[in-house]
């Protein structure tokens, strides 16, 4: 629960945010050029949309947006965008249509509004409803908006409301937004998040792509590890092994590697013995320690158990005072006593 | 390391400016002396214990610990009384130094008995009411301060009246603490005279800065598992730099089986 909290915060962070771009792929640019016509031909004022969601989204009608847990018998949900006033349980956050707003200026897209179930507000002048189209036309179309659109903020709502299209395969071009060096990071690092979020097989491996060509290009770690957040956020077997590559990666920047480290120790998919074996690979005291911290945040004995150990036998003295002070953190009652006994036991 | 947090803690603690109130007691003369100064700045300084030095605005509390001393020398506790109708407002404490040149209206008592300073410091700082001539502290900082002040006198035994003050439900929680902290401070000059030496523990550098570590960490469980655990280090312990450390942070818990403890170190229990 409280992942999903943190799920959702950062979701909400990686969606807010200013860029121009280049353009998707000419695939998906083919696909849609009835719509974009349609939004063009406004000139001046507000397109309305509406599409199909795939069946777990939900949201409020105004910002929040919320997709159902797997977890708990898919009952609950948890936020993908904002927070609202509903409360966790599947019922109080409503399927419904994307309804997205699209304020053009001159033919161009200049901000989106994206917003689940609810309904339009009377139209006023200048207001123009395009009404229900195809939700995967839509994606594709909402996929070049947001390389073109200026506001991050709305290029990550032109994004997510892709990948809530029902029926719509977004992953190759959001990986390609993902890679595409004439956007900003923090646009590049939104494509990364939403691909994390396309539920395709494929979503794993393109992120691991994206994170590979990161680290290999110079000043591309910010990216790197807005990316490797996302993959943590694929619910795919291979993933734990991803993350561990990258947490051992010598190739990688040192701060690429932590987030690896933090963010494996976030998985529940993840066993502490995984990180504990990361640990004993390790040899950078730095890395050793995110390693102690990530192990701090897991709540197993498995995990006490390597701490324990780490405290009680790590030739490093500094990465023993390390393990000792999340042993005085932790809820676990052992470490009160290996605490006492680590004090009264000569050599500590 | 300690100098620097005992340093701190000390400025904290006598930095001056919630009042404060504790056991009547008749007036010492140097208590009277200052009541009768009347208005003004009141001035006067004593021996400190060994030990104390003061550099700057620093008050240090540690004699170094075998292969390092502090920068900073040994002399007289100096401290200033801000006084306005039988309260003091405001209380000011250095160690080593010099007074400027006394305006007009202010008093120096000059170099007064240490002990006789202490028991006015503590007097003052549990002090109720400025009936009867006697001053009150304007505030629980300030009490706090003469609280720090006095337990850094000379030849004073002060435990006995730090129990009381730390015990007392009378006197502001900043008042308090300071007495809780200098309480447990003396309760460690008794468990380690030679303050900050390694014992048992073979003396390594490293394997002390973890054994400190786990003190600290110990003392960050929650309290019903923190307390007795530390007090059990404190009894157990053959290293009496351990027992100190563990004192210091049983101090910090402001528990009043703590206060206990250290009382029973202090009466040679």
């Amino acid at each position: 629960m409280a992942e999903h909290a943190a799920l959702s915060v950062l979701a909400a962070a990686l969606i807010g945010g200013a860029a121009a771009g280049l353009g998707p792929p000419a695939r998906v640019a083919a696909q849609t050029p009835d719509l974009a016509g349609r939004v063009a031909a406004v000139r001046d004022g507000v397109a309305r949309m509406s599409f199909a969601t795939d069946p777990d989204v939900c949201g409020d009608g105004a910002g929040a947006i919320g997709r159902r847990d797997g977890n708990a018998g898919g009952t609950g949900f948890h936020y993908l965008r904002e927070r609202g006033t509903m409360h966790g349980e599947w019922d109080d956050c409503v399927h419904g249509p994307a309804r997205v707003a699209l304020t053009v200026r001159g033919g161009r897209v200049a901000a989106v509004a994206l917003h689940v179930a609810g309904t339009w507000p009377e139209a006023g002048p200048g207001v123009t409803d395009l009404g229900r189209v195809s939700a995967p036309a839509a994606a594709a179309y909402l996929l070049r908006v947001a390389a073109s659109v200026p506001g991050e903020r709305d290029a990550g709502d032109a994004m997510a409301a892709a990948v809530f299209a029902d029926s719509a395969v977004v992953w190759q071009p959001l990986e390609a937004l993902a890679e595409n060096r004439g956007l900003s990071d923090t646009r590049r690092g939104h494509a990364a998040f939403w691909l994390s979020q396309t539920d395709a097989p494929e979503a794993a491996r393109a992120l691991g792509r994206v994170i590979d060509r990161a680290i290999a290009s110079p000043g591309s770690a910010g990216l790197a590890r807005t990316a490797i957040f996302a993959l943590s956020q694929v619910h795919e077997p291979g993933v734990p092994g991803m993350m561990r590559h990258y947490a051992e990666d010598r190739a990688a920047p040192e701060r690429v590697r932590k987030s690896a480290i933090f963010w494996l120790g976030q998985s529940a998919a993840a066993a502490p013995a995984e990180l504990d074996s990361v640990y004993r690979h390790l040899a950078d005291p730095t890395l050793r320690a995110q390693v102690i911290f990530a192990l701090s945040q897991r709540h197993e004995p498995a995990a006490l158990d390597a701490l324990i150990r780490i405290a009680r036998h790590d030739p490093d003295p500094g990465l023993r005072r390390k393990a000792i002070f999340w042993l005085g953190q932790s809820r676990d009652p052992r470490a009160a006593d290996t605490l006492r006994a680590m004090i009264l036991g000569g050599r500590p | 390391m300690r100098a620097t947090r005992m340093g701190a803690l000390a400025i904290a603690l006598l930095a001056a400016p919630a009042l404060a109130p504790a056991t009547a007691r008749a007036q010492t003369p140097l208590a009277s002396r200052i009541a009768a100064a009347g208005n003004g700045v009141v001035r006067m300084s004593f021996a400190a214990r060994p030990g104390v030095c003061g550099s700057g605005n620093v008050i240090g509390t540690s004699r170094g610990d075998g292969e390092w001393v502090p920068d900073c020398d040994h002399g007289l506790v100096r401290v200033a009384l801000h006084v306005s109708d039988g309260r003091v407002t405001a209380l000011r404490a250095h160690v080593n130094g010099q007074w400027l040149a006394a305006r007009a209206g202010d008093h120096d008592l000059g170099l007064v008995p240490a002990r006789e300073a202490a028991e006015a410091l503590l007097g003052l700082a549990g002090a109720e009411s400025p009936a009867g001539g006697h001053l009150v502290a304007g505030s629980d900082g300030v009490a706090a301060g003469a609280i720090g002040a006095a337990a850094l006198a000379d030849s004073a035994v002060v435990w006995p009246q730090l129990a009381s003050l730390a015990r007392s439900a009378a006197v502001g929680h900043r008042a308090r603490d300071a007495a809780v902290f200098w309480l447990a401070e003396r309760a460690g000059d008794r468990v380690d005279p030679r303050r900050g030496g390694s014992g048992s523990g073979g003396g390594r550098a490293d394997d002390e800065a973890v054994r400190n570590a786990a003190i600290f960490a110990l003392s960050q469980r929650p309290r019903g598992e923190a307390v007795p655990a530390l007090m059990d280090v404190v009894r157990t312990s053959g290293d009496p730099a351990v027992r100190r450390r563990a004192l210091f942070w049983l101090g910090q818990t402001r528990d009043p089986r703590a206060i206990d403890l250290f009382v029973r170190i202090l009466k040679g229990r």
